[in-house]
């Protein structure tokens, strides 16, 4: 019996939609019993109802987000229990408190993984390395392993019973660390509106944009579309659009129903975040860009020839 | 400050998939004719601590853990304005376990610090397992501020910005501190000057020897492969824009997403 722990966060007392992509994950092993750690405040535990979660470890009391309480409470979470796999979601919360935990229990760690299964010497992970160019396989040789899962890589858990989850209560004091590390605002950015990880439609541009000025093209179609506007790292390094637009390995991983790409060449580290795109359109003027072994449907051309054509376009079609 | 930036030589991340090829065997990309350069996000660390120093003060030592040429990506470091290097050197290439680098980069900072910041890029560009610079916050017992893109100090605070998945936050924080480094429009690094690349490559870098690390006790690399994939796209050809952009909106109704 393989005991699966799962770790969720709720910090505004809804547990992270991505708990339930972890659900997901764990319940492609066979034998195996699974329980829920959740930290955060007025946690729902109703919410796991009908998983196939057996029992839910509830940290509760911490309102807000701060990396070392947050940390402290996992540990303690995990120290009621014992455990054979940890899934935690390698978003920017999982990145942050998934290797420290792991450290600290003297446990396994696998980052950005894709794809777990076990087998006879134990548990194997996928995960790709050089940016995506390659995948390789590790073999956990350590007892116990604590696995960050990349977002969006596994289907949400289906809701199949109304079997009753047991729940334990943990009480946690904060302490140590806790007042070192202090959250003390929200900044304001451009490009608020629709998360990117939520969009159905993300107008994404590249390099190939050419300037700041003619991002606008770009934020014109996504606006007949209803849609969100994405960029690549080159983008965000040239200064044209904020870093919290990049998609991609180190960016938002997204999952849009349409993902238009402009003057983007294709990179594996941007295409690692569009993976879960259902349809990917490319432009871009170089017939051999690596987009274009990504992408469904592609144009050969300038995107200043084909952005405003297409936009009147839909605007005719969409109004 | 004393402030500490610890940077991996790799291959070349920007490298066209037909320039990258992999020893199956060995389980390892093949070097080729490829160039070595420092991980990206670790310059960025550089440049976030390089600004920091010039707005306020401080000295920084970038360290590396890697085999005798991995001393170019420490010359670099130096040219881009670091004050000292540290080679932490090793006969054999890292393997995949963060652990082991991590553990020998902590020893190393241990002996030439302490320090109040240590920088890391958020992941190297080879593994892409972003561990590291937490294997060294644990390791040293330092509180740990990730996915920061600026550093600002009024009086004696310090302040963090830093990215999540809900946008962009101020982080308060005192040193002594681990940080990692994500990138964002304020720290694309710097191009090193000609003249300071001459100098750095006159300047003594300190050279320790760390041997060969045992197996990992952790993992073990079973397969390496290349993806293969089995999209083919379906080019949208005509002799207008418009001609392009009508099959382009005749596709898409198709697949009903419009
Ligand atoms: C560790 C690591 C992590 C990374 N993480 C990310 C990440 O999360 N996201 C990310 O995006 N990148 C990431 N990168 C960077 C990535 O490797 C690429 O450098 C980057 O994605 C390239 O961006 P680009 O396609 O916009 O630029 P380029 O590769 O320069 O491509 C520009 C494209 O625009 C086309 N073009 C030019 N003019 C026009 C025109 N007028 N009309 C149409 N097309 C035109 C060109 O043909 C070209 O194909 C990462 C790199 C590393 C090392």
């Amino acid at each position: 019996m393989t005991h699966i722990v799962t770790v969720g966060f709720a910090s505004d007392g809804k547990l992270n939609k991505s708990l339930f992509e972890l659900i997901g994950a764990a319940k492609s092993f066979e034998n195996t019993e699974l329980s829920v750690v959740a930290v955060g405040s007025t946690i729902d535990t109703n919410e796991l109802v009908g998983y196939g979660v057996k029992k839910v470890y509830v940290v509760d009391g911490l309102s807000e987000y701060q990396p070392e309480s947050y940390l402290n409470a996992v540990l303690k979470g995990l120290d009621a229990l014992k455990a054979d796999i940890i899934l935690l979601s390698g978003d920017s919360i999982g990145r942050e408190l998934g290797p420290r935990l792991a450290i600290r229990k003297g446990f396994s760690l696998f980052s950005d993984v894709i794809k777990l299964k076990e087998t006879n010497q134990g548990l194997v992970v996928t995960k790709p390395v050089y940016g995506g160019k390659a995948e390789a396989e590790f073999l956990n040789k350590g007892e116990t392993a604590v696995v960050l899962l990349r977002p969006k890589a596994h289907d949400k858990a289906l809701k199949s019973d109304d079997v009753a989850v047991e729940i334990e209560k943990v009480t946690f004091e904060a302490s140590g660390f806790d007042g070192l590390v202090r959250i003390i605002e929200k900044l304001k950015d451009e490009g608020e509106g629709v998360k990117l990880e939520d969009a159905k439609i993300i107008v994404a541009g590249g390099r190939g944009v050419g300037s700041k000025e003619n991002f606008s093209y770009l934020e014109e179609l996504a606006l007949v579309l209803g849609g969100s506007v994405g960029a690549s790292r080159a983008a965000v390094d040239a200064g044209w659009v904020s870093t919290t637009l990049q998609i991609g390995q180190t960016g938002s991983i997204v999952a849009p129903d349409l993902y238009i790409a402009v003057g983007i060449s294709g990179a594996t580290q941007h295409m690692a975040g569009v993976s879960a795109a259902k349809h990917i359109v490319a432009i871009n003027t170089d017939a051999e860009a690596p987009i274009f072994s990504f992408a469904e449907y592609g144009i050969v051309d300038d995107y200043n020839v084909i952005l405003p054509v297409l936009t009147e376009k839909l605007r005719e079609i969409l109004s | 400050m004393k402030i500490a930036v610890c940077i991996k030589q790799i291959m070349d991340p920007e490298i066209s998939p037909r320039d990258f090829k992999i020893d199956a065997d060995a389980k390892n990309a093949v070097l080729g004719k490829n160039p070595l350069v420092i991980s990206t996000f670790d310059e960025n660390a550089l440049e976030v601590a390089l600004q920091y120093v010039e707005k306020n003060s401080g000295e920084i030592t970038v360290f590396t853990y890697g085999v005798a040429k991995s001393e170019d990506a420490l010359r670099k470091a130096l040219a881009m304005k670091a004050d000292n290097a540290v080679l932490l050197e090793s006969t054999k290439e890292a393997g995949w376990d963060s652990y082991q680098t991590g553990k020998v980069l902590a020893e190393g900072l241990k002996k030439h610090g302490p320090f109040d910041l240590v920088f890391f890029g958020r992941q190297a560009g080879d593994s892409d397992a972003g561990i590291v610079g937490a294997v060294v916050a644990e390791e040293l017992g330092l509180p740990l501020v990730s996915f920061v893109t600026t550093i600002n100090q009024k009086d004696d605070k310090v302040f963090f910005d830093r990215v999540t998945d809900e946008g962009r936050e101020r982080v308060e924080a005192s040193p002594p501190l681990a940080v990692t480094v994500t990138n964002d429009e304020g720290n694309t690094p710097r191009i090193p000057k000609v003249k300071d690349i001459m100098m750095a490559n006159r300047k003594q870098i300190s050279k320790e020897s760390v041997g060969e690390l045992p197996a990992s006790d952790f993992m073990e690399i079973i397969s390496l492969d290349i993806p293969s994939s089995d999209v083919v796209c379906e080019f949208l050809d005509g002799n207008e824009p418009a001609d392009k952009v009508n099959r382009l909106v005749e596709k898409l109704k198709e697949s009903k997403v419009l």
